[in-house]
């Protein structure tokens, strides 16, 4: 493990709320945005995550760290003792605790997975999202969005109609 | 002055923004274009914010081959209200529906559809715009009947995957069936199973398959076709 970890290039990550987060290149590099500025050469000093506050940000790296490909030439190990399938299924256990978060964090970690664009969580945050659109009822829907039902209830009726289909 | 707030009120002012409405539209459009069709409709129902955001998705998935006995006012409804693309199209087509989907192809058509699934309860002659759906990239016929070639046949440019089941070409299925592969380079995938190609010319009963990116070729037939296989350099 030592070896490994002296052999780690680190990157310094800025959120607008003044903290610094030292990440390995390898687990910033998860984020094609920040790929593309390291590629691109801007990434000498800090790179400052404009918008993303330093309590998502902090998640969005821990997202990172756990996903960050374990073979390759920075850590060749971890494939070696585990079965890819095995892995697979570990990741899933660990995203669907990671994403037991409350709304408005979801809805932060969706924009900061859009921004920095990273797949998996933006894959994970967005079906989590429709799962929840899918498995509940309007009202449940309503609630969870905290929008209220602005319809009168003839026009509720009427849409309800047009589209019965979709709604049996 | 201060009025009686009447339920007609609601009709007024902006409902406040929801977290997901607020976020940035192609991110919305993004996570909305996961949804299955019926729940992407269902959306209109949780507020007038809500009322018309699915018709505004940049496409949609038309899915209801795992659903056989969708009304075809379903398909209707959503077609009428809906502007914008269809990407993906497969239904079961029965007695009740039959009979929209001619109208249904010619749209299909006109939205850019790329990926068509049609499964008929009977044999069933589609109408002929299907081959003008010149983005389709997957096309996937069963028990089906195929009119002749239209004018202005160009091929299926962008087609990778064809496959046909129970399906009668009408008249001159080997140059028809030819036709379609030489206007189709993209195809890798090609699957003819028990497909009816006996064509009306007694002249032309010889007929190739070529496919510059064909990768997998399988055909299952009762017939005996005089059929010669060419120029497959990437056939697996």
């Amino acid at each position: 493990m030592a070896t490994r970890e002296a052999g780690k290039k680190m990157i310094m990550l800025k959120s607008p709320d003044g903290m610094e987060f030292e990440v390995e290149e390898a687990v910033a590099m998860e984020s094609q945005t920040i790929r593309k500025m390291i590629e691109d050469d801007c990434a000498d000093t800090a790179i400052l995550i404009p918008n993303i506050n330093s309590k998502i940000l902090s998640r969005v790296i821990e997202y990172c760290n756990k996903h960050v490909p374990t073979t390759g030439a920075t850590g060749a190990a971890a494939s070696d003792t585990v079965a890819p399938a095995a892995l697979a299924e570990d990741l899933k256990i660990w995203d669907a605790e990671f994403i037991k978060v409350n709304r408005a964090t979801r809805f932060n970690l969706i924009q900061a997975a859009s921004y920095l664009n990273i797949k998996g969580l933006l894959d994970l945050t967005s079906q989590t999202t429709i799962d929840t659109i899918s498995d509940n009822s309007l009202e449940e829907i309503r609630s969870f969005l905290s929008t209220k039902n602005d319809y009168l209830p003839e026009e509720e009726q009427t849409i309800r109609r047009e589209n019965q289909w979709a709604f049996q | 002055m201060t009025t009686e707030p009447s339920p007609r009120r609601a009709r007024v002012g902006e409902p406040a923004a929801d977290p997901l409405t607020s976020l940035p539209p192609p991110l919305l459009d993004a996570i909305l274009t996961r949804l299955d069709l019926p729940d992407a409709v269902r959306t209109s129902a949780f507020s007038r914010a809500w009322r018309r955001r699915w018709e505004a998705l940049p496409y949609l998935c038309l899915s209801f081959v795992d659903n056989p006995g969708t009304a075809p006012l379903a398909v209707d409804r959503v077609l009428a209200r809906y502007p914008g693309r269809i990407s993906n199209f497969s239904f079961h087509v029965d007695e009740h529906s039959f009979g929209r989907v001619d109208d249904w192809l010619v749209a299909l058509c006109d939205r850019g559809v790329k990926s068509i699934n049609l499964r008929c309860a009977s044999p069933f002659i589609l109408h002929s715009s299907l081959f003008l759906c010149a983005q389709l990239t997957h096309l996937k016929l069963c028990h089906c009947g195929l009119p002749p070639l239209p004018v202005g046949f160009t091929g299926f440019p962008m087609l990778k995957d064809l496959k046909l089941s129970f399906v009668e070409f009408l008249e001159n299925g080997e140059s028809q069936l030819e036709a379609i592969l030489v206007g189709s380079p993209l195809l890798e995938t090609l699957n003819l199973h028990f497909v009816d190609i006996r064509g009306n010319d007694p002249y032309s009963n010889v007929w190739v398959i070529r496919g510059a990116n064909l990768r997998s070729l399988t055909i299952n037939s009762d017939f005996e076709y005089d059929w010669q296989v060419k120029e497959l350099p990437y056939l697996d």
